[in-house]
């Protein structure tokens, strides 16, 4: 196990291409990391920046005490699971879990007592018989661990795609390495096992306690999984955080709008002060500001401003049961029934955005409906540097 | 339903006659080769396209009885294997250098080692001579001396076939090796060989046929007391006749280590030949 610590950390490709830029970030010892954001946000460069397999452009990147930035990637004491499985397809499962231990020293030799040649010989013997039996155990353990006893004789041809990934896990838990990098591995699973593999990841990391890094552009995998996530757009940090504190306090419209499903509604709007109190207008509501926001807002007077809520906050049984919530008048365009829950994409002047109702609210396409809003819940976004103020 | 299935049952009968034509246009030269050598000589001319009145192995005995044959077999066996297994040991690293290494001048280096299919063997027969000759390398009249030329003429093939088989190797699974712990040695050995088996076996059929069967530089570069299968072939031709049974008998026994070899690689030969064709 051991802490990773990006400083400064930059790639920049041939023709001056900037992939990632100034990254820094503290990976303590044990922490699931999760790093998402959208194709092209650098979030993979970045993890084969920590795995060696792309060379540092700029700043430090270390692994427990070591600064790694000129170490090969068989010496960072790393392991990797890769989005297409990467197993080597002459090999079986077995060989293919044994297959790093094998190329590696990873016990200390047997005491030579025993001079000369022949001395040597038994002594390389004895070695070679330890080792195996030590790749052996290792390897059926992690099987046990993963389940795959039964697969250990197979070629990965003969394997669905969650068995591969599984091997692929196993290759890396032999190792026991300080760090397991994750580089979107479950993205070519289908939905099902998608979130069977998540939970057994997640199991997995419980269990072993080391060091995960994990790379995905699936927000839902990064909540569910992370201790803390970071959020990436184009080669930049956008914010570091617990999933509940991303989900709650996004600093900036980006965060907000990439992490939630279905993402948050934003209105273009602006602050208007009325008979000495706050509000938010937009083209078809006004809705008072809350005493807390107040003074954050006082500067934003006739000012633009970006409102942004989420679907559960507007129309919900919990907004709803709010005696005098403010409302948005929106006329319904689309019912998306869930079972647990409805979603209906709603119209208020030229703006659309959803609103999460109660699954046995009545109503069809069409209704002009009178959404109650929790504006506690409620987040405001400077227009110009798209940071959040609220 | 009925029409569809009409049409459907008449395409089929038209393939599978066109298909049974070229099946007959390939395999009579070789059926025909081979019951030749079953047959007494007058039998052969009379009546060449009836079964064999008596079969015969007579033809075989005397095609082994022939003791530069023999020879011959032994000589070609050892000279093909060689050469096929050396221009596979060269022609690799340098193709997986080519595939996953980058270097200035890589394309040009490529592209100059593919020129190498251009020329023609005869162009190169009196450097040859000269090279091999007992003015320089005098290795002249010997076997030795077929082994260079045959290595040099397998590589470009050689390489063009497994560039294309290491280029398609994905470059997770060859990251996976790094952090397995394997230098770039490494990777070729342990990974990109393995994986390109099929892309190797069509190297090993198609160099090992083309040394087979290769003529002109046995017969300039050999000595007199050597020979290669091609160069024996030519004895059981006289100046005026041809002893047909005794060609035949030797040519179905030529034929056998070819059959051997492609019995054992045949399913990876296509695939080989469209090695990073298209993205699997």
């Amino acid at each position: 196990m051991a802490q990773v610590r990006l400083e400064h950390v930059g790639k920049v490709y041939p023709g001056n291409v900037r992939a990632v830029n100034d990254f820094n970030l503290t990976i303590n010892d044990g922490e699931f990391m999760v790093m998402v954001g959208p194709s092209g946000c650098g979030k993979s460069t970045t993890l084969r920046m920590v795995a060696g397999l792309e060379e540092i452009s700029e700043g430090t990147v270390t692994i427990g005490d070591r600064v790694v930035n000129d170490v090969l990637p068989k010496d960072r004491d790393i392991a990797m699971v890769f989005q297409n499985y990467a197993l080597y397809p002459d090999k079986t499962v077995y060989e293919n879990m044994a297959f790093c231990l094998k190329k590696r020293n990873f016990m200390p030799p047997a005491n030579n007592d025993d001079a000369g040649f022949l001395g040597s010989l038994t002594s390389w013997w004895k070695n070679r018989q330890i080792k195996r039996a030590e790749i052996d155990r290792r390897v059926r353990e992690a099987a046990d661990i993963l389940g795959i006893n039964e697969l250990l004789n197979r070629r990965p041809k003969a394997l669905s795609g969650g068995q591969r990934q599984r091997v692929a896990v196993g290759r890396c838990i032999v190792r026991n390495p300080a760090v397991f990098l994750f580089d979107e591995p479950l993205s070519n699973l289908d939905a099902k096992m998608r979130v069977q593999m998540r939970t057994e990841i997640s199991r997995l990391h419980n269990r072993l306690e080391t060091t995960m890094i994990y790379v995905t552009h699936d927000q839902t995998e990064a909540m569910t999984m992370g201790d803390r996530i970071v959020v990436m757009k184009d080669g930049l940090i956008q914010q570091v955080a617990t999933p509940a504190d991303l989900y709650d306090s996004p600093k900036n419209i980006f965060v907000a709008g990439f992490i939630g499903t279905p993402p948050m509604n934003f209105f273009d709007a602006r602050i208007a002060k009325v008979d000495g109190k706050l509000q938010i207008k937009e083209e078809s509501f006004a809705l008072d500001v809350p005493a807390a926001w107040q003074a954050k807002l006082e500067p934003y007077i006739d000012k633009k401003v970006v409102f942004g809520l989420r679907p559960e906050h507007v129309g919900s049984p919990s907004a709803e049961g709010i005696e005098h919530a403010p409302t948005i008048p929106a006329v319904v365009e689309v019912i998306e029934p869930m079972g647990s829950e409805t979603y209906l994409y709603m119209k208020t002047g030229a703006t659309g955005f959803i609103a999460r109702v109660d699954p046995h609210r009545s109503c069809e396409v069409g209704d002009q409906l009178n959404l109650a809003v929790i504006m506690a819940n409620g987040h405001v976004f400077d227009v110009d540097t798209t940071a959040s103020i609220i | 339903m009925k029409k569809h299935r009409t049409r459907t049952s008449g395409s089929f009968l038209l393939r599978h006659l066109l298909l049974l034509t070229f099946l007959v246009i390939t395999a009579y030269p070789l059926l025909w080769m081979v019951l030749a050598a079953f047959r007494l000589e007058g039998d052969a001319q009379m009546r060449p396209l009836a079964l064999p009145t008596p079969w015969t192995w007579q033809n075989f005995a005397q095609v082994c009885r022939n003791g530069s044959f023999g020879d011959a077999y032994l000589n070609s066996l050892m000279l093909c294997s060689g050469s096929v297994l050396l221009s596979i040991a060269l022609a690799a690293p340098a193709a997986f250098a080519f595939a996953q290494c980058r270097f200035r001048g890589r394309h040009a280096l490529f592209m100059l080692f593919l020129l190498g299919m251009m020329i023609p063997v005869h162009v190169t027969l009196i450097p040859l001579n000269r090279l091999l000759g007992s003015g320089a390398l005098n290795l002249k009249g010997s076997l030795w001396a077929l082994v260079g030329p045959y290595v040099g003429f397998a590589l470009p093939i050689t390489m063009l076939i497994l560039r294309g088989a290491f280029a398609a190797l994905p470059r997770d699974l060859l990251d996976a090796g790094r952090i397995d712990g394997c230098s770039t040695w490494g990777i070729f050995r342990h990974i990109a060989m393995p994986i390109a088996r099929p892309a190797l076996a069509t190297v090993v059929i198609f160099n090992f046929l083309t040394m087979w069967n290769e003529f002109a530089f046995a017969l300039t570069l050999l000595g007199p007391g050597q020979t290669t299968i091609p160069l024996a072939l030519s004895q059981f031709k006289g100046e005026h006749d041809v002893q047909i049974t005794l060609v035949s008998a030797a040519l179905s026994l030529v034929v056998v280590p070819l059959l051997i070899v492609y019995v054992f690689a045949q399913k990876h030969i296509i695939r080989g030949l469209t090695a990073g064709a298209v993205k699997e």
